[in-house]
């Protein structure tokens, strides 16, 4: 069943139609805030704030798909509380920091933490194209909708995106090796 | 502009956790909330108003006062009225003889 015709039922009522929408969303929706945020507590709040909104019949599929509708919402909120709260603007810390476990497990979550960080050191806009693109395999169509952008900046940020990244790791590597 | 399966190698090396029953909750409860009722609650409300009215309308009440409550009304009565005939009017001074 396609996601207009849910929301049709949705608005009238229909508990299952929710919970078939919630069900296909969740998952994504909270990536998506936790990749932009580095905090579960964070992206739960972006995620239910996200569906209130739903509920509230703020969607207009004139306008977008549901799913443009859904990761846009999230990515204005996340944009919101980088702004709200520039002063602290790396992401929260909610891996474990990887000194309780065996050593393989201890390399697993280095290398997790150093992908981590790298992307949380590119600039929002590289991040969130990045995310949208690599993580969640949106079109680059897609991606442009949902941040708001022209594909040609899209696949610009995505260049510098992986530049960057690659740079980061590669000089993250090599501080690791010495 | 394809995927770069080398980075994509790298950049999954970062999973993430799953959202927490607590998050189902909240989402679970707002939509509680703010749900629309579905068209046959809206029948059924529509019916019990209508019934509601129609007993309102029948219900036996005591007997129906009509007019103003706070007007009092005087009667006379007419019966074994005698006109008096013209030009019989005769004014008497207090304590003259008729």
């Amino acid at each position: 069943m396609t996601d207009e015709t849910l929301i049709q039922q949705m608005r009238r009522g229909n508990d299952g139609a929710f919970r078939e929408i919630y069900g296909r969303y969740r998952d994504p929706l909270f990536r998506f805030g936790y990749r932009l945020t580095g905090s579960a507590e964070t992206a739960e709040d972006m995620v239910h704030d996200v569906f209130v909104g739903l509920f509230r019949d703020r969607f207009d599929p004139a306008r977008a798909s549901l799913r443009t509708y859904l990761y846009s919402g999230v990515r204005n909120q996340a944009r919101k509380q980088f702004r709200d709260f520039s002063d602290d603007d790396a992401p929260a810390d909610d891996l474990p920091d990887g000194n309780s476990g065996p050593l393989d497990a201890l390399l697993a979550v280095e290398s997790a933490d150093q992908v981590r960080r790298a992307i949380a050191e590119l600039p929002l806009p590289q991040r969130e194209a990045l995310i949208l693109f690599e993580y969640e395999e949106l079109s680059l169509d897609e991606v442009a909708r949902i941040v708001d952008s022209k594909v040609g900046t899209v696949k610009a940020r995505l260049y510098r995106a992986r530049d960057g990244l690659r740079r980061s790791l590669i000089g993250r590597q090599k501080g690791v090796a010495k | 502009m394809t995927r770069d399966d080398e980075l994509k190698k790298v950049l999954d090396k970062w999973e993430t956790p799953m959202p927490s029953e607590k998050l189902d909750q909240r989402v679970s409860e707002a939509w509680l909330k703010s749900r629309p009722k579905p068209v046959s609650w809206k029948l059924w409300g529509a019916v019990a108003a209508g019934l509601v009215i129609a007993a309102a309308q029948f219900w036996p009440s005591g007997p129906k006062r009509t007019g103003d409550p706070t007007r009092v009304e005087t009667r006379l009565t007419a019966s074994g009225f005698r006109p008096i005939p013209d030009g019989a009017i005769t004014v008497v001074k207090a304590g003259a003889k008729r």
